[in-house]
């Protein structure tokens, strides 16, 4: 049969079995969780015998070979550079994974979150969470949330000390607590997933390229869209990690002191009223109309 | 003849005699304020929509005390009660009687009063006029008390 195509026709026939397959053992089943660059080829034995290479023409065999181990060379955990520009660090020019990089180099990726809980007269609350406000806003940071007794406000993660040390100097702190995420090993077979799937999907682009048959292409496409899809979820994820990692949340909760019931001393007697001013001398006339004289009668005008 | 003239002249002392009893003192009743029917210890009561009252005594002047004695007597006894004396005056009235005004505040249902009482003495008759009212629309109504004081009519 080979005798019959042209020689560019067989490399593609024989080659986009094995793209799929390959396609299909790195990014599916949820396999995530450990980056395929650990694998040996020999994993992919199942899928991809080693007896249908060796059929394949050799510059081909040699091609497939190449981007396999590409994409595949066994595991440099260090942050490539699709990880490098999630953390905002700057690329390399070279975006192939360096080969002899440790796991020493991989840079945390950790999410703080500080709550705080402070006791402060009622009436002092409003403005003691306007001055944890006034503080994430002087460490780049922003409110996040404010409630009657609460607040909750993102700083970034570099000033995170040093905004739970100045909001604690705010005074009336009755108890702390702080969490460290480490969502590293999360981050980093995210990152690598993601760099193996853009590297499926530029090699799923060039044999859509190639494919001259209709069931070929629709083949093809479908696995790109699948491979698409996958990118988009992974690459959201990494977002939400870093953009978690970035900035630093701390919850205030605040409580009104307890009211202070006066001290009991012992109090004197309450003083005497003044005396009433001394009687005018008035002889007690025997004359009833002049003790009847008054405002009550004069005003009650019911008979 | 003369006993007809006798007739004529007891029929008229009795009209005039009944209506000295019954009449009393009375003021003009001023603009704004309406006269109350009395049959009691006042004479003459009248009184303004926002509860300023004026009123008249007239009590016989037994003891023969004069002006001056019945306001000592009467300011004695009101200061006995806690009324606080805001002033004396002396008055006149249209027809010449001569009198004294005595002025005082105090405290009713926790609401702050003006209580004036003026007091003319004859040789036969004391005539009293009492005037309050709560403090705010007393005050603006003080030059109407005043004048319907001075319109007293404290015919014997």
């Amino acid at each position: 049969m080979f005798s019959l195509l042209t020689r560019g026709r067989a490399r593609l026939l024989c080659a986009l079995p094995l793209v799929v397959g390959l396609v299909a053992v790195q990014t599916g089943c949820g396999a995530g969780a450990r980056p395929p660059v650990a694998q040996s080829s020999a994993a992919y034995a199942p899928s991809v015998p080693q007896a249908e290479l060796a059929g394949m023409a050799p510059s081909a065999a040699t091609a497939m070979g190449r981007d396999a181990a590409a994409s595949q060379a066994p595991g440099p955990p260090a942050p490539t550079p699709a990880t490098k520009a999630v953390m905002g660090m700057p690329a390399p020019a070279d975006a192939r994974p360096a080969k002899n990089a440790g796991p020493a180099t991989r840079a945390p990726v950790i999410i703080y979150q500080g709550d705080l809980r402070m006791m402060a007269d009622e009436d002092a609350i409003p403005k003691t969470i306007d001055k944890v406000i006034d503080v994430a806003e002087s460490l780049g940071g922003h409110l996040a949330g404010r409630k009657d007794q609460s607040v909750s406000v993102k700083v970034p993660s570099a000033g995170f000390r040093e905004a739970m040390t100045k909001i604690e100097a705010l005074g009336g702190v009755i108890g702390r607590s702080v969490t460290a995420d480490d969502v590293s090993e999360e981050f980093h077979d995210l990152e690598v997933q993601l760099g193996n799937l853009r590297a499926t999907r530029t090699r799923l682009q060039e044999f859509l390229g190639k494919a001259t048959g209709i069931a070929d292409m629709l083949t093809v496409e479908h696995e790109l869209e699948r491979v698409g899809k996958e990118i988009d979820r992974i690459e959201g994820r990494l977002e939400f990690l870093r953009t978690r990692a970035t900035m630093s949340l701390i919850s205030v909760a605040m409580s009104p002191k307890p009211k202070v019931a006066a001290p009991i001393v012992a109090v004197a007697a309450p003083a005497a009223p003044p005396p009433p001013p001394p009687r005018r001398a008035s002889v007690d006339l025997p004359i009833p109309w002049v003790s009847e004289l008054g405002i009550d009668p004069l005003m009650s005008l019911r008979k | 003849m003369n006993t007809h003239i006798a007739k004529v002249a007891l029929a008229l002392a009795l009209v005039i005699g009944g209506a000295a009893c019954t009449h009393g003192a009375r003021l003009s009743t001023p603009s704004g304020f309406a006269t109350l029917e009395e049959g009691g210890k006042y004479s003459y009561r009248a009184t303004s929509a926002k509860g300023v009252v004026l009123a008249t005594r007239t009590e016989p002047n037994d003891i023969k005390g004069n002006t001056e004695f019945w306001a000592e007597t009467l300011d004695a006894k009101l200061r006995d009660k806690g009324y606080v004396a805001d002033g004396t005056r002396d008055v006149k009235t249209s027809r010449g009687l001569k009198g004294t005004q005595l002025r005082y505040t105090t405290t009713k249902g926790g609401r702050e009063h003006r209580y004036w009482i003026t007091v003319f003495a004859t040789a036969s008759k004391v005539f009293v006029v009492e005037a309050a009212g709560d403090k705010e629309p007393f005050d603006k109504s003080s030059g109407t008390v005043e004048g319907a004081i001075a319109t007293l009519d404290a015919s014997e």
